[in-house]
């Protein structure tokens, strides 16, 4: 969540979608409104994975103008420095875009843990498990028999 | 999903897209095999072998967009 002073200040310049941008890699991410403040919500969670955080992490954002900013001095929950990932080309998150919630801009949710970004259930009305084996991880494509016969997943209960 | 599709993308579960493409039959029949992104993602998702991947559509006429989630262990 960005406060609601710079909201204030410079909501105007962020618009649905903001990018953070470290030294390379750029992460794209959607900007949500409620009363004023802004959240970041959907593929903030990427920089989790990205950047191997475990417990959490402190980092300094830097507004360039025009919904981006820059990631600076990342750092580990107990001060240490973490490295960035090397990507060559670098990295570009992207999100996908078709998809909204229930609430809009302007209503309000049922609560602030409404906003983290999870899957609908819904898109899992049709399932498939895939076991990834090391084949999937090393070589640059996955075999898989994507048929969709199963139907009606019981396991998206427990996605959460 | 169609047998003519060639492009696919992939949703994961922090809502970032991955744009993969798609050829179908190259072992044997039924079999689809996925590259384009699949190994960024694997790499920046930090995505290991033995994990699992759980893979959903909204709707069973389009699977241009198909959603997952991984499970590790």
């Amino acid at each position: 969540m960005i406060p609601n002073c710079f909201g204030s200040d410079f909501g105007d310049e962020i618009d649905r979608y903001d990018v953070l941008t470290d030294k390379n890699n750029e992460f794209k991410i959607r900007v949500e409104r409620i009363d004023g403040s802004i959240f970041l919500t959907k593929g903030l969670a990427a920089l989790r994975d990205f950047y191997d955080i475990s417990l959490s992490a402190w980092f300094t954002l830097v507004f360039m103008g025009l919904g981006k900013f820059q990631i600076k001095k990342l750092r580990s929950r107990i001060n240490r420095k973490i490295m960035i990932p090397l990507f060559v080309p670098p990295m570009r998150f992207a999100v996908e875009k078709s998809f909204f919630p229930q609430f809009n801009q302007h209503g309000f949710p049922a609560s602030v843990y409404d906003l983290s970004y999870r899957h609908d259930p819904a898109t899992f009305e049709i399932f498939y498990e895939k076991h990834i084996t090391s084949f999937d991880v090393t070589f640059g494509f996955v075999v898989s028999r994507m048929s969709f016969t199963y139907v009606k997943c019981y396991l998206c209960l427990d996605l959460h | 999903m169609d047998k003519k599709t060639t492009m696919l993308s992939l949703i994961d579960d922090c809502g970032s897209k991955w744009d993969c493409v798609v050829v179908f039959g190259t072992m044997s029949d039924k079999h689809y095999r996925i590259g384009g992104q699949w190994k960024r993602m694997v790499d920046s998702r930090r995505i290991h072998p033995g994990s699992y991947m759980i893979i959903g559509s909204p709707m069973p006429e389009n699977h241009k967009i198909v959603y997952f989630s991984t499970r590790r262990l």
